[in-house]
């Protein structure tokens, strides 16, 4: 039997004692207390909290200290609120009630479960340096597959993906771009429809053409077996390089995507994964919607790539999110390419590998710009599936009991997959007012005192740790919202898994959809009925308070309970009105210096104020000035390292302020090029954008900015459907009338 | 053949004593816990009055005055106030709007009286139109002064040999029973007897006295060295001389026809005692008799008296004999006197359980002894229930009690017709009594937060109110005769889980409980040290009131002469400011010795008025300091100060200081008058009358005494009390966690980055 040396004995006793003291913690956060001592104590420990939060964000030696005191603060009331509530307030004096009761407890225990993970697993994120290609021997630089799975997407959408990929800066000898076309394939081609079949074939060809055209290499296969991890693993079979990237196919690389992330996979041959954040061109449907939040407000991606991806990076739990990143081929072949048990083949192959001891890395650069969803449709879809997919790696892989994981990459995935669940304690923490409002049931079995003693200051610690941790990526409220609009269909698609968590398949999520003018969302038909019961409660509650003196505490709490869900219900009716996208091409802000020049060698330099694939919108500094309809966009491309010269038409121009709106010309392949290159090429654009959007802002702020949001739409939905409804009788009636 | 003797001279003494008459007034306000004056509203209304009769008492003439006002709106000939005595009308009192003051006096038939408690009641019909009339309007009112009404009632005493049965009618509440009693000792009675005997009888007779104040005059009686020269030039005889030993000699001025106590131990009650009683003491003993009278030449030199005989071989035997006075029932002793072979316990437990609700215990409030509760009728009810906790009852906050209530009422109830349940005084429930066809319930729950609950006696109120139906029509008004509402005894309560720890000091849990001194273990010895012996009636008097208060014998109070070094936990010392010890006031704010200390009287005067003007009962601390230390005296007040026992590490003390001994045993007699007893509050009172306090407040913080029995409720009030050591572990803690987490992070931080 092997004697431990000094130092490992030191460190199990260090271990050991540190796992006393938190038994002790836990000891003494269970010891009783009447609610006005509690009070007081809760008080000061809230402002502990708010005071370390505060230091830490300064940069010192002891900023960790600071954030670590902070985080242990809040968690520990967190764990008081549900120790104190399983000990006292869970008696009814009927089952219905005891079963209610429980069933809010059991929201609370999941809600302070996942909250208490998540603190740690983003106690400390890890934040990478830079490298590059250039610092190793350009000869030892592995060879790279760039593998862009389609299943339905067009061909223009492609056409981008795969020219960017071209331009990516490494030695070309070592690098090789594969389409793997699954909307191609013999099953496809070879189906029952006709019309299903021509369009495959025609699809087919036009890729085939494209990939000749860009000297890129199109796989398709027989069947369409597993969907994408199938179509990838397809292809694995069918190419050699030491390196996979997976690239979805509305995913535009930008030029140093592999010169960011390959030296992470030279320099530790244990690396399986360079994980990359997805930067989003445009807004999903929340972002849009929602007050056309997008360049304002930091995205859920944001939260999730900017602070929870370097949280798990740390305890090197950071996992594959299905694109913008770099896998090791010799470790896939170990698990036989990507793992396909669930419908989120990404999450599921970084879990096995991770399982063998391998490990991941995360660069926190966006370097890869995709396609959100545009429609809630499209939007819920991609949700359930995520939703089902974590599920069913929680019900068949088990992490929680994963040989092979340390504690806390379990818990980093446990994280991850538990808030998935959101969905179950979101109905409960909605309709639970009710069953007191309404029915009358004994939801809470607490005074005022003890409600303030132990209740808001659990709630409002949770708030301060989520804006300690993440305060410049997330909104407060905002991820209610989101979690609201998911809730009942996720819930849905999560009671499907539960049943038979084989029984999910993979649905692609459509993207690409244009939206042409403003509607009511089909999905809004269960939020208008959510709606109308927490307005009953309100008004119920109401009643209550006036005409039930002795419960008058309670209703008071329960009521403004129920009223903070109402508001957060409004504001997501915001969400459910569709906002017409007229932009083919999702526009950016931009400051780039150019130079217009006309055919006959006048120029005008300007300042650009956003851009897109498409035109960009900017300002020359020339004023009173006659510009010709054709001219040429003269400016510095970072990812060439050179000027680009793309032609382009003036659509706007305005001679007093100098405003100008122009058009690229994409009329042959170097324009295009050029025009991806300098649009979409450089990585710095997109940080820039995600740097001027995450920022930080009170919770008082955040409250009132949803407070504000919130009326509006109640009128909005009103009108739109009564339009609408009005519309459709009247043709009703001209049809009538036609017959 | 002697006992035969002396018992038919005792008869011939009883069938030649002239009955002897007493009569008593008494204001209608002893009989009524409401409020003066009492107001009679509505068409109908009535209010009864509880009158108690001792039973050794016949009643020869009974009147009631009344001082009624009226309202100038009643019509007569419909308006009436009816007076009515266990239930028969004896009285009707026209009311006239012409005369709204009237005084009337009604005559109690003396057939209508029955021994214990009878039931006074004066009703209304009022009416200020012959019909459509409003039954709620405001013009529909009289009242009714109790304080200038009075109970007249001649009484004379009922003849016959005493029993110990008897003791009961000599000490009860009701009119004509004794509110004061002698209790007296030889001069070489010892210190078992009075120290330890003598509380006791004074707790068992006041016991008897149920509420009722029991003045408790202790005397010390030595043997005269020659008999007294008799009148007339007679001689003494060796009958004269039986006769007079025979007699109760030795009492000089009782009341005629009361009964006084003879305690000590048989040898030294040799002298006091005749021969024939003297034979019977062969253990503790308890006799009731009467003396016969000693009469020479026309004069009676000693009247017939009624003692009553505590004694036994030893002084230990008479303490026994005192204990079984105070808990036997008097009912099964038919006879003159008993000897009492053994007392035993088998449980052990204390005898507070009896009448206390016991943490952790369902009781119905048949239990509680209340039976079912039917009313009836148009008109708001108050029932009532008392919740007799333990004084040192503590529970969490989160604790609830269970109501489990059977109750029903009939149809046709009108709108407005409720029942809400209160818990010492705070509204608890509602519940519109609103279906027209009547509704009954079994096990109707109710779970009502502990926190309404405190130690000692919490009540429990069911206040209905029930209505007729409104048929719509003017002046179809429906009688309400048929409104029905039952509550029944089969309802329980479930009294939560509890520890046994009290806030102290309180002297309002005092007057309710007598905690610190009653409480669940009173195995525990109570000192009541006195600093003179002239102080042993104001002792016993408030050792009496102190069992009444816990209604139950406290066995282990004891009377000390002198204060010791050396203190009981609990313990109460009566003295006069010079002989009380400085030390006293080295852990309270107050001194009542010699050197007077106060806290400054203009805060005294600031905090008194915030009380006065803001009617406010809590009597929070004192939280100004300082003092001012003076040499002056206590005048004629009195002062009772409780505070934490400065001479042992746990348990209260409580001071009762006056100016010298005669005025410490009249201002005892004030403070245990019902009026006076009912006021106590905070940790310092001081009076000197028995109408109303000079003084009350806290002026100490309070402190947590008793046994949690329980280490998680006793970790939860030591927490409560200190949040701030809880506070500090727990930031500690965390720190300490904080300090080994970022070791830890670091320690990772730099295995993530070594590679880099």
């Amino acid at each position: 039997m092997a004697i431990p040396s000094p130092g490992k004995r030191w460190f199990l006793g260090f271990n050991i004692f540190f796992v006393l003291c938190l038994l002790l913690l836990s000891a003494v956060l269970a010891a009783p207390m009447d609610s006005t001592g509690q009070l007081v104590a809760s008080g000061i420990i809230l402002l502990l909290i708010h005071l370390s939060g505060t230091e830490s964000k300064h940069h010192h030696r002891y900023r960790l200290y600071f954030r670590v005191f902070a985080l242990l603060l809040g968690l520990a009331l967190t764990i008081r609120y549900i120790l104190w509530r399983g000990m006292y307030t869970l008696s009814a004096s009927d089952w219905v009630s005891l079963i209610a009761m429980w069933l809010l407890y059991v929201a609370e225990l999941y809600a302070a479960f996942t909250h208490v993970i998540s603190c740690l697993v983003n106690i400390n994120p890890l934040i990478r340096p830079e490298k590059t290609i250039r610092d190793p021997n350009p000869e030892q630089l592995p060879t790279v597959d760039i593998l862009i799975p389609t299943y339905n997407e067009s061909a223009d959408i492609l056409d981008v993906t795969l020219r960017a990929a071209k331009q990516l800066n490494y030695p070309a000898d070592k690098l090789h771009v594969h389409l793997l076309d699954d909307g191609g394939t013999l099953q496809k081609r070879t189906q029952a429809d006709r019309h299903a079949r021509q369009a495959a074939i025609e699809r087919a060809n036009e890729l085939k053409a494209l990939c000749q055209n860009l000297a890129v290499t199109y796989h398709s296969r027989d069947k369409n077996e597993y969907a994408k991890a199938g179509n990838v693993n397809s292809a694995l079979q069918h190419t050699q390089s030491d390196l996979v990237v997976i690239l979805d196919a509305d995913h535009v690389p930008t030029a140093d995507f592999l010169d960011k992330t390959v030296p992470w996979l030279v320099t530790n041959p244990k690396v399986f994964l360079v994980q990359t954040p997805h930067f989003m061109a445009n807004p999903d449907p929340v972002e849009r919607n929602y007050f056309a939040a997008f360049t304002r407000m930091p995205s859920e991606n944001d939260m999730f790539y900017g602070t929870i991806q370097q949280g798990l990076d740390f305890w090197n739990a950071s996992f594959f999110c299905g694109s913008a990143a770099v896998l090791r081929r010799a470790h896939l072949d170990e698990v036989g390419g990507l793992s396909g048990k669930s419908v989120t083949e990404d999450a599921e192959t970084a879990y096995d590998l991770h399982a063998l001891g391998y490990e991941s890395v995360y660069v926190n650069r966006p370097m890869v710009s995709g396609l959100a969803p545009e429609t809630l449709n499209a939007f819920i879809t991609q949700r359930m599936r995520w939703a089902q997919g974590m599920t069913q790696i929680l019900l068949l892989k088990k992490p929680q009991t994963a040989e092979g994981l340390s504690l806390m990459q379990r818990a980093g995935y446990l994280s991850s997959i538990l808030f998935w669940l959101f969905p179950f304690a979101r109905i409960i923490f909605l309709l639970m007012p009710l069953a007191y409002l309404v029915f009358g049931l004994q939801i809470y079995h607490a005074s005022l005192t003890e409600i303030l003693a132990y209740t808001i200051p659990h709630v409002i610690a949770t708030y301060q740790l989520s804006t300690l941790l993440f305060g410049r990526t997330r909104w407060p409220l905002v991820s209610e919202l989101y979690e609201i609009l998911q809730c009942t269909f996720t819930l849905r698609a999560l009671i499907r898994v539960f049943r038979n968590p084989k029984a999910p398949s993979f649905v692609v999520t459509p993207k690409g959809e244009n939206l042409e003018k403003s509607f009511v969302s089909p999905l809004s038909g269960v939020f208008y009925g959510l709606v109308t019961l927490l307005l009953l409660g309100v008004v119920i509650g109401f009643y209550k308070l006036v005409n039930e003196p002795l419960t008058r505490d309670l209703t008071v709490i329960v009521l403004l309970w129920n009223l903070f869900n109402l508001v957060l219900m409004f504001s997501v009716l915001s969400i459910l009105i569709e906002r017409k996208q007229v932009r083919v091409q999702a526009r950016l802000p931009a400051n780039d210096e150019f130079t217009l020049q006309s055919a006959d060698g006048r120029a005008w330099v300007g300042t650009m104020s956003d851009l897109s694939l498409g035109g960009a919108r900017a300002r020359i500094h020339a004023k009173q000035q006659a510009l010709p309809h054709t001219l040429s966009m003269i400016s510095w491309c970072e990812s060439q390292q050179q000027n680009v010269v793309i032609p382009c038409s003036l659509l706007y121009h305005d001679p007093h302020t100098g405003s100008v709106r122009f058009q690229f010309e994409r009329n042959n392949a170097d324009n295009r090029d050029d025009i991806i290159a300098f649009t979409l090429g450089d990585s710095r654009r997109w940080k820039s954008f995600q740097r001027r959007r995450t920022r930080p802002i009170s919770y008082w702020y955040g409250a009132r900015h949803v407070l504000n949001v919130s009326i509006r739409p109640v009128l909005q939905h009103f009108v739109m459907q009564v339009t609408s409804l009005w519309q459709q009788l009247a043709t009703n009636k001209e049809q009538k009338n036609e017959n | 053949m002697r006992t035969s003797w002396i018992v038919a001279a005792v008869l011939t003494l009883l069938c030649t004593t002239a009955h002897a008459q007493q009569t008593v007034s008494r204001k209608l306000t002893d009989f009524y816990q409401g409020q003066n004056p009492l107001r009679l509203q509505g068409v109908r209304d009535h209010r009864n009055l509880s009158v108690p009769l001792t039973g050794n008492k016949d009643v020869v003439s009974a009147t009631v005055s009344l001082e009624v006002i009226s309202s100038r709106a009643l019509i007569e000939k419909r308006s009436i106030l009816n007076v009515r005595f266990n239930n028969a009308t004896i009285g009707q009192i026209p009311f006239d709007p012409e005369r709204p003051a009237l005084s009337s006096e009604v005559t109690i038939p003396a057939r209508l009286w029955r021994e214990g408690f009878n039931t006074l009641t004066l009703g209304v019909s009022q009416h200020y139109a012959h019909q459509c009339m409003d039954g709620g309007a405001p013009e529909l009112w009289s009242e009714v002064d109790l304080s200038r009404s009075v109970l007249t009632l001649t009484t004379e005493d009922r003849q016959k040999v005493p029993q110990l049965r008897d003791l009961s009618a000599y000490f009860s509440p009701g009119i004509g029973a004794q509110q004061q009693v002698s209790v007296i000792t030889p001069d070489n009675a010892g210190a078992e007897v009075s120290g330890r005997a003598l509380p006791v009888i004074a707790q068992a007779l006041a016991l008897r006295n149920q509420y009722s104040p029991l003045s408790v005059i202790s005397k010390q009686v030595s043997q005269p060295d020659n008999l007294p020269a008799l009148p007339a030039g007679r001689e003494w005889d060796d009958r004269l001389t039986q006769r007079w030993f025979d007699s109760s000699w030795y009492v000089q001025d009782e009341q005629a026809g009361s009964l006084h106590v003879l305690a000590g131990t048989r040898e030294t009650l040799q002298h006091y005692l005749g021969e024939a009683t003297e034979r019977k003491i062969t253990g503790p003993y308890i006799g009731i008799e009467q003396t016969p009278a000693v009469k020479v030449a026309d004069q009676i030199l000693v009247p017939a008296r009624t003692r009553l005989v505590i004694s036994g071989q030893t002084g230990e035997q008479v303490v026994q004999a005192a204990q079984a006075l105070a808990l036997m029932d008097d009912a099964i002793n038919p006879d003159a006197s008993i000897i009492v072979d053994a007392m035993q316990n088998s449980s052990g437990a204390s005898p507070l359980s009896a009448h206390i609700l016991q943490p952790g215990n369902e009781y119905t409030f048949a239990q509680m002894g209340e039976g079912n509760n039917i009313m009836r009728g148009e008109d708001d009810f108050a029932k009532e229930v008392q919740l007799v906790l333990p004084a040192d009852f503590y529970v969490p906050e989160s604790a609830s009690m269970t109501l489990n209530l059977d109750f029903g009422y009939g149809a046709a109830m009108g709108p407005g017709s409720m029942m809400n349940i209160l818990v010492n005084g705070e509204l608890v429930h509602g519940r519109p009594l609103n279906n027209e066809n009547g509704e009954s319930y079994r096990k109707y729950q109710l779970r009502i937060p502990a926190r309404h609950l405190h130690g000692g006696i919490n009540t429990l109120e069911f206040l209905v109110s029930m209505r007729s139906p409104i048929t719509g029509e003017p002046c179809d008004d429906i009688s309400g005769s048929h409104l029905l509402f039952q509550l029944r005894n089969t309802s329980s309560v479930v009294i939560p889980e509890a520890g046994q720890v009290a806030r102290l000091p309180d002297l309002g849990l005092f007057s309710e409980t007598g905690y610190p001194f009653a409480s669940q273990d009173i195995s525990g010895p109570v000192g009541m040290y006195l600093t003179d012996p002239q102080m042993q009636s104001a002792a016993l008097t408030l050792a009496g009131k102190l069992a009444q208060t816990a209604g139950t014998l406290l066995p282990n109070l004891e009377l000390i002469q002198g204060v010791r070094d050396t203190l009981t936990d609990n313990a109460i010392v009566l003295g006069t400011p010079d002989s009380l010890p400085a030390d006293f006031a080295q852990t309270y704010g107050v001194s009542v010795a010699a050197t007077k200390q106060w806290p400054y009287r203009l805060q005294n005067e600031l905090h008194n008025r915030i009380h006065t003007l803001t009617d406010d009962k809590s009597h929070r601390p004192l939280t100004t300091h300082g003092a001012t230390t003076q040499q002056s005296s206590l005048g004629e007040m009195a002062v009772l100060v409780a505070q934490r026992n400065p001479r042992t590490d746990q348990g209260s003390l409580y001071i009762v200081a006056a100016q010298d001994s005669r005025l410490l045993t009249a201002r005892i007699n004030d403070l245990v008058s019902l009026d006076l007893w009912g006021q106590l509050a905070g940790d310092f009172f001081s009076w000197q009358d028995r109408r109303a306090p000079l003084l009350a407040m806290q002026v100490a913080e309070k402190f947590e005494a008793g046994n949690p029995n329980d280490h998680w409720l006793s970790l939860r009030i030591w927490l409560s009390n200190h949040p701030w050591y809880w506070l500090i572990g727990v930031v500690l803690l965390v720190g300490l966690i904080m300090y080994i987490a970022v070791l830890l992070l670091r320690r990772r931080n730099k295995a993530v980055t070594e590679d880099w």
